[in-house]
């Protein structure tokens, strides 16, 4: 991990802007994980994971346009970089290779129902 | 239109949040809100923002504390700390000895705080404590008809109260003084304790751990006991309904346990190991003490009334309600009762009262030892004062800079202010740490203080940790204010000039003041320190006309003394035997008083009064002035004929001198008893005016009035001796423990407040000195850096370092001498008028008492002035003249 360090929500933070493309701000990017993830994310826990990415450049942000909407106040659209797609496509690789290396008897393994 | 989020949580969010994202987020709450009031309700919605909200609250998403666009004070705050910090490091010596100071004062300050809180929460655990009171009673009365006020009142009043009047919910009469052996399944102890209304446990927040407290001292014969008390009786059994059988109590024999009261605590002032019903009394209406009791209004002395008052109701009014219901009785009598309702916040400050249940602590006492704190506080804020002006002379560069680059007065006032407030703060660490160290020794001593009742935990409870904090700041602050304002006034360019030309501050003379203030407090403290240490010196060395050595004192009690002498006549070791009513020089519980008459009966006195037999005199050696001392014991009912007396017995009956008196004749109980022998003044219960001076010494025929077996022992082999004595006393009395001790140990005892007096004092004065030592420290630090020119030139003129140290050190001799002179005869008159008042024999006051303090006081200066003298002397005067 030397090189990108990505924690796990921040990961899914990271593809879910990249899902989202044009569309992702705040509430999209919540809203959507807490869709697809079946859990609650709180703006703080989203606001500071999304900081952090800002900080560590893989995301840039832009503001939207002011709307009679939400109180008059305007969106934050956040967008990958290209340093951020190279996250995405690290940590990819590297859960493929780990998983690739994993001996076939676990891979016979099944969940156990119960 | 839309639901608009609440503006207050918005409002929340906004003060708390970053600036840079606080516009999106605020959107993105506003939408996720009206997302949540469309799905799920405008509640449900409510309640997801404020979670939101609460979970924003998080450093990397919070505004920074020096704002984001740096409008407040934090980033020089920050700096000021690190100037601190690196200016305390820098002067190490300086600032240790500036904290030491301040840390003694402080360790002081938190004993004294946490002290008074424990005291004005005395009693604070009952539920009720701002609405129990207590009916105390005032009548002028006595030998000297003085105005006497009790704690106590009269059963009279407290049924009046109970059944009359509708503001009074509960009333508890309690008659003290309860002394009683317990027995029961061949286990005894001995307790204190009273008689109790049913009421007691809703008047008083005693939790009982069995029985019901409503009806538990309902019946006669009901007994309420500890669980200490029930632990000791019946171990592991269950005490309820036990049958106790009692001893040594003329209206209880048998005792059923209906209940068990968790031990009083510290903090109580009924203290109590069982508690009996009042009914108990009621048996015996036909006795003429409780037949008195119960119908006299102005039997004062025995029943503590207590009453909880309705929410409502003003004590006042209770007051007059009171006075209109004793009226009648007052008609009757000389001189009036009048009853008032105590406030139970009060009752352990009521050490003036008589008749007191449990421990009380002189308010006046307090006082001192605040006062006391104050001072030490107060001197060590000073010093700290002191000190940094006398260091500022070498800061001026440092200051002139920061002026120069654009810091303002208040900026500079609130650096130096940081600077005492953070060393202020270390000072309270090593100063709770050195209270830490105190506490035990501090518990020790107030025991003496509280009539031997441990009243005191002195534990450090949560809020007073705040307190602490508080005065670690308070006592920056006053510390720092002078150097700051000195500092922040001061003008740059002056700065750069030429330091030595500054004026230093106007107030030399008040500086000098204080000084010798500092000096005339150590100096007062060690002289008073030494003049108590000396009286109990004299008074242990006292030759009190009798000889106290190889005496054995063994208290008996019970009526098995008999038996007892004539086991240890069986052992060799002991030469003579006599028994009495108490010891000799000590006194104890068993004091008894009397009052005799002279021959024609106009006039008498109270005197206190040991009953002795034939060998008690010759056995301690007492000095006869005059007369004999007794000839043989007195047959079974004899009654005494003669007495043997003190010399002011016969002063008080006017029996003129010890010759004259010899033979003549004294009223004692409607008899006549003829004075055979006078001894000196001193045989008494020692050399304290506690009591009466008079005392007499009388036969009896009674063997009951006995207490105290007294053996006489030569052995080389003294805790054989003692184990063989303890196996003949322990069959003979399981209640009471074997309680024997030489009569040497238990004077020394009796005298024990007195040494503790003298600990506290010396101290004091121990602190005292120490701070003012590091004042002068200070003082002569200051001075030297300001004249070190001035010594220079006379150096380079032909100046001697004789003369140099005598110009230097003038002003402190003059000081200390200043000091002396007011607080020596100040710590005389004060042991004179105050703490040594009470004693009848004084130790003669010497030079060398009166100079010692004042002498140390003069050294400690000289070795520390001498020493920073020495340094300026030696160094090369062109040093500090080249610039010139």
């Amino acid at each position: 991990m030397g090189k990108y360090q990505l924690g796990e929500f921040e990961e899914i933070v990271l593809l879910t802007v990249g899902v989202l493309y044009n569309e992702a701000y705040g509430v999209s990017i919540k809203f959507s994980i807490e869709e697809r993830l079946k859990r609650s994310v709180s703006v703080g826990a989203l606001q500071s994971a999304l900081k952090r990415l800002e900080q560590k450049g893989y995301v840039t942000s832009r503001a939207g346009e002011v709307t009679n909407d939400r109180g008059g106040r305007p969106k934050r659209y956040f967008e990958l970089t290209p340093s951020g797609k190279a996250a995405i496509d690290y940590a990819r690789d590297l859960r493929n290779q780990l998983y690739s290396e994993i001996p076939q008897v676990i891979m016979d393994l099944k969940p156990n129902k119960s | 239109m839309k639901q608009q989020p609440p503006k207050f949580l918005l409002n929340l969010f906004n003060w708390f949040c970053h600036p840079e994202i606080k516009r999106y987020v605020e959107g993105d709450l506003i939408e996720i809100f009206q997302h949540y009031v469309k799905t799920k309700g405008v509640k449900v919605a409510y309640w997801k923002l404020t979670i939101e909200i609460i979970k924003l609250l998080r450093p990397s998403l919070m505004k920074s504390l020096e704002g984001s666009l740096r409008l407040n004070y934090y980033g020089v705050f920050k700096n000021h700390v690190q100037a601190s910090m690196r200016n305390l490091r820098k002067q190490a010596a300086f600032s240790t000895i500036n904290m030491l100071g301040l840390a003694i004062s402080m360790s002081v300050a938190i004993l004294m705080l946490i002290f008074h809180s424990e005291l004005s929460a005395f009693d604070d655990f009952h539920q009720h404590r701002d609405r129990i009171f207590r009916v105390t009673s005032t009548q002028v009365g006595g030998a000297h008809s003085m105005e006497i006020n009790r704690a106590t009142a009269s059963f009279f009043i407290g049924n009046e109260l109970k059944s009359k009047v509708s503001g009074v919910e509960e009333v508890a009469i309690l008659i003290d003084d309860l002394q009683a052996d317990l027995v029961a399944s061949g286990k005894g102890i001995s307790v204190d304790g009273f008689y109790g209304t049913p009421d007691f446990f809703r008047v008083f927040s005693f939790a009982l751990k069995h029985g019901n407290p409503m009806t538990a001292l309902n019946e006669p014969n009901a007994v309420v006991l500890t669980e200490q008390a029930a632990k000791k009786l019946f171990g592991e059994e269950d005490p309820m309904g036990q049958v106790i059988e009692v001893f040594k109590n003329e209206f209880i024999e048998k005792a059923i346990v209906r209940g068990v009261v968790e031990d009083p605590p510290v903090n109580s002032h009924l203290r109590f190991d069982a508690i009996f019903s009042l009914s108990t009394l009621e048996e015996h209406v036909t006795d003429p003490y409780v037949k008195n009791l119960k119908s006299n209004p102005g039997e004062l002395s025995d029943a503590n009334v207590y009453v909880l008052l309705a929410t409502d109701q003003p004590p006042r009014m209770i007051d007059q309600i009171m006075a209109q219901m004793i009226d009648g009785y007052n008609q009757t009598i000389e001189h009036p009762i009048t009853h008032q309702l105590q406030p139970m916040e009060s009752f352990v400050f009521s050490d003036t009262f008589r008749g007191i249940v449990g421990p009380t602590f002189s308010q006046r006492r307090s006082w001192v030892m605040m006062g006391l704190a104050l001072i030490i506080v107060l001197s060590a804020c000073f010093n700290y004062t002191n000190l940094s002006l006398a260091r500022a002379i070498r800061r001026t560069k440092e200051i002139g800079i920061r002026k120069v680059n654009g810091a303002s007065s208040p900026q500079v006032f609130t650096m130096f202010m940081t600077e005492a407030v953070i060393l202020s703060m270390f000072a309270l660490g090593v100063g709770f740490c050195l209270f830490l160290w105190l506490r035990p020794e501090f518990l020790k001593l107030s025991i003496d203080w509280s009539s031997g009742h441990n009243m005191f935990l002195l534990e450090v409870k949560n809020h007073h940790l705040l307190l602490f904090l508080g005065l670690a700041l308070t006592i920056g602050f006053l510390s720092g204010i002078v150097p700051a304002f000195f500092h922040a006034k001061i003008n740059a360019y002056s700065l750069f000039r030429d330091a030595s030309k500054l004026k230093m501050y106007s107030g030399v003379s008040l500086r000098n003041v204080l000084i010798a203030t500092q000096f005339a407090i150590s100096i007062g403290l060690i002289t008073t320190a030494i003049l108590i240490r000396n009286q109990y010196e004299f008074v242990l060395n006292y030759d009190h006309g009798y000889n106290p050595t190889n005496i054995l004192s063994v208290i008996v009690e019970g009526d098995y003394i008999d038996i007892l002498e004539n086991g240890c006549q069986q052992l060799p070791e002991i030469t003579e035997i006599s028994k009495s009513s108490w010891v000799l020089g000590v006194g104890g519980d068993n004091l008894k008083i009397s009052i005799a008459k002279n021959e024609d009966l106009s006039q008498s006195t109270p005197f206190l009064v040991n009953s002795v037999d034939r060998n008690y005199l010759q056995m301690h050696d007492i000095t006869m002035i005059e007369g004999r001392s007794f000839d043989r014991d007195l047959g079974p009912n004899e009654q005494p004929k003669e007495i043997i007396v003190n010399e002011s017995f016969l002063k008080k009956l006017n029996l003129g001198s010890p010759q004259e008196a010899i033979g003549k004749q004294i009223g004692y109980y409607k008899r006549k008893l003829t004075i055979i022998g006078v001894t000196e003044e001193t045989v008494s219960i020692g050399l304290t005016k506690m009591l009466f001076e008079p005392f007499a010494f009388l036969q009896t025929s009674d063997h009951s009035n006995y207490t105290s077996l007294n053996l006489k022992i030569e052995t080389s082999d003294l805790v054989g001796t003692i184990s063989k004595i303890e196996k003949i006393y322990n069959p003979l009395d399981i209640v009471h423990p074997f309680n024997a001790s030489f009569y040497n140990d238990m004077i020394v005892r009796s005298y024990q407040s007195r040494k503790s007096e003298f600990l506290t004092i010396s101290f004091l004065a121990f602190l005292a000195v120490v701070i003012s030592t590091l004042g002068l420290l200070g003082m002569a630090v200051f001075s030297a850096e300001n004249r070190i020119k001035e010594i220079s030139i006379r150096k380079i003129l032909g100046a001697g370092s004789l003369d140099l140290g005598v110009l230097l050190s003038r002003n402190f001799f003059i000081m200390t001498v200043i000091a002396g002179l007011i607080a020596v005869p100040g710590a005389i008159y004060i042991a004179d008028t105050h703490l040594l008042v009470d004693f009848w024999k004084r130790a003669p006051i010497g030079t060398e008492e009166t100079l010692i303090g004042f002498f140390l006081v003069l050294i400690i200066g000289i070795i520390t002035t001498g020493r920073i003298i020495q340094q300026v002397i030696s160094k090369n005067p062109i040093h500090y003249l080249r610039d010139e």
